[in-house]
């Protein structure tokens, strides 16, 4: 681990300093992924019980980016995760599709990073190789987030036929009962 | 070749933004997991209804009657002309947007033609075409749109994604009930055979039988018959149910699941055992053995055969008055039609108590009363002695069903009942109960298992709701009055908020009832450990009398 994190402390501070910028951008990608008119609404209605997806967007992502720069806490993050993966899974997405919006961070954080005042940590400015090893870590964390994010998906699709099984036991439940105690 | 490797930004090379589109196109992609299957040509034969064959919604071909185009036109005509509310929601919207957000499938799917006013639109948009001069002469220019196979499909996927929860009208400022728009258009549908099979076949059963699953008379007394047997060994008290007792005072119509399904078994134990303890003179009926009425879900005509069922045995019997049960659409069709359709019910007297001598004047017409504002009027005039220690077990919070809250204003009788049986309550948000609750996304004969992603997406705003009294106040059961929600709450939260129970009011109510002659109680209705045991004795909530 601490051979992958190499460089990683002077980034990080970095975008933590301009966190609230990376997260607008990660949140209005993501939202990006759903009808231009639906996205307005996610964005802008703030009551939770009105908008539970936009917030649990909202609260979400800005805790996974201080996850991601800070100290990765593996539970916590799949709980975070956890708020979003498990409204995409049953929406029209598909597994790509859904989790896709932990991937588009690393896109927000090189576009921060092409801002003049990072030339210390990305000096090509992203046009070709030779990027300070600080990225490299973030990226990699990045994807782990994303595999963890896949997991949750894929949880999510087995619940599905668990609980619809489970439901059909339900509708049957006094015809089984009365088998078992009247044999 | 190393040139050409992506940048590690663009991996995620799949396409997650969805194409623009315009709303007037009508296709719709008819994805497994979101839409209801078709209904097998047996019970529309069945039924008498038109074009019974063979068909599936994910078919290019619906196969259409030749002439399907005239029929929906004509049939549109006709409904225009006899419901005036029809008329008035297709001319009177002003698009102010008040009702957009409101619709629990548009805020869990993000699908703009689940907003009330685009589901309403579609088939205004064909209203303002055929039936409006401007638009007769103007077409999409003045909003029109063309009447084509593909609007039938789009229809057929939206007027079945909307569960006729009403909860748009309530924010409506002109009061337009877009469940009553989805009314129309299913039974335009209808007309030309596009229905779905988790309707019609409870219908035809319902029609054969007297209930949803076809259960014949001799096997809805066994289920009543061991039912009595269980409740006698939980309680040590055995209770008289009975069945088609001619001369009775009261008929009393329960929804079937309650004979056959969990939790709404329990439901039944609780409200038997409180006409035991009440010593009422009732019956229930083997043919009127369902409150639901799929009916309404289908046309005018189907709800108002089906309703006629309970009102023909009330006759048959001789009772003097109905009480209805935890049922959810039975009380939209008692409140808002049967009066219109079937009614007044001379036959029958204005509904009193006959344990408090309470007269209930809003029953006059309908004669028939929910089991929630009886049972509220006996503990309101001290006729029960509730131990709600009994209920320490749980942490309990209320789901206002649609119908029921909205279409009878039924709000306040269940929390009474709640708060005196329980000593823990809890309520959700204010803006998702009451005439704002939200659905449970399965009402309306969508709990279907194959539309269960869909499902999933209408029911989160409700189980959002849930968490957060879970996670604030550790609320771990959720009470309702309804059915449907009892069958379709327990998976919704199963997937949202796992862990979480459900159960009926009278499920809870039976727990807390005190009966003469009854065993010492050591569990509850089904069978777990009370939480009487090992709870402290806190203070009496408001309305508990021992
Ligand atoms: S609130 Fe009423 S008037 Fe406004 S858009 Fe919705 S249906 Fe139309
Ligand atoms: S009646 Fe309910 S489901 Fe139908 S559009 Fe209105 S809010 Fe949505």
């Amino acid at each position: 681990m601490a051979e992958a994190d190499r460089g990683l402390a002077p980034l990080t501070r970095a975008l933590a300093a301009r966190k609230d910028a990376i997260v607008a951008g990660w949140l209005s990608r993501t939202l990006e992924s759903y009808p231009e008119r639906n996205r307005r609404f996610l964005l802008q209605e703030r009551d939770a019980f009105r908008n539970p997806a936009g917030h649990a967007f909202r609260e979400a992502l800005p805790a996974l980016l201080d996850e991601l720069l800070g100290a990765m806490d593996c539970a916590r993050i799949e709980a975070l995760l956890d708020g979003i993966v498990r409204i995409r899974a049953v929406q029209d997405f598909t597994a790509g599709q859904a989790v896709a919006f932990v991937f588009l961070l690393k896109k927000v954080i090189r576009d921060e990073l092409r801002r003049p005042a990072h030339t210390a940590f990305f000096p090509s400015g992203g046009e070709d190789k030779g990027e300070g090893e600080g990225l490299a870590a973030v990226e990699g964390r990045i994807d782990e987030m994303a595999l963890l994010a896949f997991d949750l998906f894929m949880r999510c699709r087995e619940r599905v036929y668990e609980i619809k099984a489970a439901a059909a036991g339900r509708r049957t439940f006094l015809l089984d009962r009365m088998q078992a105690r009247r044999p | 070749m190393a040139e050409e490797v992506a940048k590690p930004e663009d991996l995620a090379q799949v396409d997650y933004r969805p194409p623009a589109k315009d709303w007037r196109d009508p296709a719709v992609e008819f994805r497994k997991g979101v839409f209801c299957y078709s209904a097998a040509p047996k019970h529309l034969q069945y039924l008498g209804l038109p074009n019974p064959r063979p068909w599936h919604p994910s078919d290019a071909d619906w196969k259409l009657p030749a002439d399907w185009k005239r029929i929906i036109l004509e049939g549109m005509k006709e409904r225009l002309d006899r419901f005036r509310s029809f008329r008035l929601f297709m001319d009177i919207c002003v698009r102010c947007g008040a009702c957009a957000d409101k619709c629990h499938f548009y805020i869990g799917s993000g699908d703009p033609k689940n907003m009330p006013v685009m589901r309403a639109e579609l088939m205004r948009s064909v209203y303002r075409r055929y039936f409006t001069p401007a638009g007769r002469i103007l077409g999409p220019l003045a909003g029109g749109r063309e009447l084509t196979e593909d609007v039938i499909k789009e229809w057929f996927y939206y007027f079945y994604q909307c569960t006729e929860c009403r909860r748009c009208s309530v924010f409506c400022p002109f009061g337009i009930d877009t469940a009553e728009v989805t009314m129309m258009g299913r039974e335009l549908l209808n007309l030309v055979g596009c229905n779905i099979n988790w309707i019609l076949e409870p219908v035809a059963n319902c029609q054969r039988t007297g209930n949803h699953l076809g259960i014949q008379p001799h096997a809805f007394k066994d289920a009543i018959d061991f039912l009595v047997d269980e409740l006698a060994e939980i309680t040590g008290v055995r209770v008289e149910a009975p069945i088609n007792r001619k001369g009775a005072e009261i008929l009393y119509v329960i929804p079937s699941a309650e004979t056959f399904g969990t939790p709404h078994y329990y439901t039944l134990l609780g409200t038997l055992l409180l006409f035991h303890a009440i010593g009422l003179d009732y019956t229930l009926s083997a043919y009127a053995s369902e409150g639901g009425n799929f009916g309404l879900f289908t046309s005018h005509e189907m709800m108002k055969r089906l309703n006629a069922k309970i009102y023909a045995e009330a006759r048959r019997l001789g009772v003097k008055w109905i009480l209805g049960g935890e049922c959810g659409h039975m009380w939209r069709v008692v409140h808002q039609y049967m009066d219109t359709m079937n009614g007044p019910a001379d036959f029958l007297e204005e509904p009193v108590s006959p344990v408090t001598g309470t007269r209930f004047p809003h029953a006059r017409s309908t004669k028939m009363v929910h089991i929630c504002e009886f049972t509220a009027d006996l503990i309101h005039n001290g006729r029960l002695r509730l131990d709600p220690r009994r209920n320490d077990h749980w942490v309990a919070t209320f789901h206002d069903s649609c119908n029921p809250a909205r279409s009878m204003g039924l709000i306040e009788e269940p929390r009474f009942i709640l708060r005196s049986v329980c000593r823990r309550f809890h309520e959700m948000p204010e803006n998702t109960i009451k005439e704002r609750t939200f659905c449970c996304g399965s009402g309306a004969g969508l709990g279907t298992d194959e539309n269960f992603e869909m499902r999933m997406r209408g029911g989160f705003p409700r189980a959002n709701a849930v968490k957060h009294v879970r996670d604030r106040f550790g609320v771990n059961l959720v009470a309702c009055v309804c059915a449907i929600d009892k069958a379709t709450l327990p998976p919704l939260l199963e997937y949202w908020v796992p862990g979480m129970h459900v159960a009926g009011v009278h499920e809870l109510l039976g727990n807390a009832l005190v009966v003469e002659g009854e065993n010492e109680r050591s569990t509850d209705l089904r069978g777990e450990p009370t939480g009487a045991a090992g709870a402290s004795a806190g203070p009496q909530p408001e309305g508990a009398r021992e």
